[in-house]
């Protein structure tokens, strides 16, 4: 269970002193997806950071099973919008490397199981090529295999998809959901893509900016929404539109 | 890929083609103007001919000098290697150790280490030990500055990539930030090796009893302008050689860049 509690941040900017997330309280379960969606500027990536240990929150804190989280903790990994991946290592080092670094298995058992991750998000082919040989897509898939191989317990995602074309990321998220619901593992992922959010999250943490806060916590129930084009997928979509007061702004030029 | 600088072997054939028919232009006009009209003074301007003779009569001399030249320039080099890489790793690192010695560098990179040469000689017990020291100075300032300023401007993703796998100081200083920034390095080592060899004939041409620098000096003292020219092509033959295995090495160590993935 990994909880946040009372988590304020701000930034200086100019001189001036902004808070980018207020008082904040959130709470992920263990194999719980967790989408945290919100305009630009809501301080979800912030908060992704705080969550993950790579930032640290001015008052409050992070508490992964009751432990403070100061630092990035063990049996954690974290995906990037720009992938991050070590451009100077193909992609099979770039798997392999994260298992060295964690001391997992031998040499020999930590390529085969890269391999097998490798395989899993269709890879196999590229596995000697060198990052600027891949597309965005492919390149997602290496740093998404490169988390995966170190058996987290819980994903962070920072819009890994958002700079991805929309047939791309569709592609992905079906695997993320395969890989999701074939792993014990939970999923922090933030977005600012509506119908991304409910297509993947189990629950969808609505944020406000300025300064960020949760808005409303969306439960989402998958059976329903397997269908992006289903009549309960557009009412989640609805609701949270009426979160950002989006509807509302509509109906007002209507009248005018 | 759009970026990949790739002659095709016709292009290839015809810059080989083309440099050599430069190469063997010039060689005609120096004949021509020497040995031909004889408008140029024979005393400063030997003939072609005469100079491949010189060239060859000297062979044993120049070698025996060569390998004393490049015991100084390796030593100096190695050691600016050694040092400055993993300096400048460290202090780049280092936010505060950066503000502190980002300003001193500043200043000690700008004098140009020539200066060094006679103060070297006058402090250190033999040449040997001031022209490496000299060498070694000229060679770790641009090493040591590159490798600085790259680690100071590293893409933080790749820090915080590396920082989720909870990894050691030196593991994240030599596995990650070194290979990211090495391309930035390289340009500096290149630079270094440029330098050590600006370096390492000015040392000796002031105070050596052998090596290349030192034969240029020495013939030109004399007036035997034949060996001078000797001497001046068989540097630019060694500087050329040596850039080109650094080349290949840099070529290797960058094989995972775009530009150099067709090798």
């Amino acid at each position: 269970m990994l909880e946040v509690k009372h988590v304020s941040k701000s930034f200086s900017k100019d001189g001036q002193s902004q808070l980018v997330l207020s008082d904040l309280n959130l709470a992920v379960g263990a194999r719980e997806f967790v989408c945290l969606l919100g305009p630009s500027g809501c301080g979800k990536s912030t908060l992704l950071r705080i969550m993950a240990g790579l930032d640290s929150a001015e008052s409050g804190g992070v508490y992964l099973d009751d432990k403070l989280v100061n630092e990035p903790q063990p049996k954690c990994a974290f995906v990037f919008q720009d992938y991050a991946l070590f451009p100077w290592k193909t992609v099979l080092e770039n798997v392999v490397y994260g298992m060295d670094v964690h001391g997992m298995y031998d040499k020999k058992t930590r390529v085969e199981k890269a391999k097998e991750y490798l395989k899993l998000m269709h890879l196999e082919k590229y596995e000697n090529s060198y990052i600027h040989e891949l597309s965005g897509g492919m390149r997602q898939r290496t740093a998404i295999a490169r988390s995966l191989a170190l058996e987290p317990e819980i994903l962070f995602m920072d819009e890994p998809f958002g700079a991805l074309d929309n047939f791309t990321r569709m592609e992905l998220q079906e695997l993320l959901l395969d890989i999701y619901s074939k792993n014990k593992l939970s999923v922090v992922f933030v977005t600012h893509d509506i119908s991304e959010a409910i297509y993947l999250g189990d629950r969808v943490v609505v944020m406000n900016a300025h300064p960020g806060t949760v808005h409303s916590i969306l439960d989402i129930n998958k059976g329903l929404v397997r269908d992006r084009t289903s009549e309960d997928f557009h009412l989640y979509e609805d609701k949270i539109m009426q979160a950002f007061q989006l509807v509302r702004k509509q109906e007002v030029e209507y009248y005018i | 890929m759009i970026y990949k600088f790739n002659f095709t072997k016709s292009a290839k054939t015809q810059q080989v083609v083309d440099v050599t028919a430069i190469f063997l232009g010039i060689l005609v006009v120096w004949e021509v103007l020497t040995v031909q009209l004889e408008v140029l003074d024979a005393f400063l301007f030997p003939s072609p001919q005469q100079v491949l003779e010189l060239f060859i009569g000297d062979l044993p001399t120049i070698f025996r000098g060569l390998g004393s030249s490049l015991v100084l320039l390796s030593a100096a080099y190695t050691l600016a290697l050694a040092t400055a890489i993993p300096l400048g790793l460290f202090v780049g690192w280092r936010r505060r150790l950066f503000n502190a010695v980002h300003p001193i560098s500043k200043i000690m990179s700008a004098v140009p280490p020539i200066v060094y040469i006679p103060y070297a000689i006058a402090i250190l017990p033999t040449f040997q030990l001031a022209s490496i020291l000299v060498i070694f100075v000229g060679a770790f300032w641009p090493i040591f500055v590159s490798t600085l300023n790259a680690t100071v401007q590293i893409d933080k993703t790749l820090i915080d990539s590396a920082r989720m796998l909870r990894i050691k100081e030196r593991r994240l200083l030599f596995e990650i930030i070194l290979p990211a920034i090495m391309p930035q390095v390289l340009t500096g080592c290149s630079v270094g090796l440029i330098f050590s060899f600006i370096l390492l004939a000015s040392a000796e041409m002031i105070g050596a009893t052998s090596g290349i620098g030192w034969y240029v000096k020495y013939y030109s003292d004399f007036g035997d302008y034949g060996k001078v020219i000797v001497g001046i092509l068989f540097i630019g033959l060694v500087v050329t050689a040596v850039m080109a295995v650094f080349d290949r090495i840099q070529r290797h160590l960058l094989r995972w860049q775009a530009k150099y993935s067709a090798d």
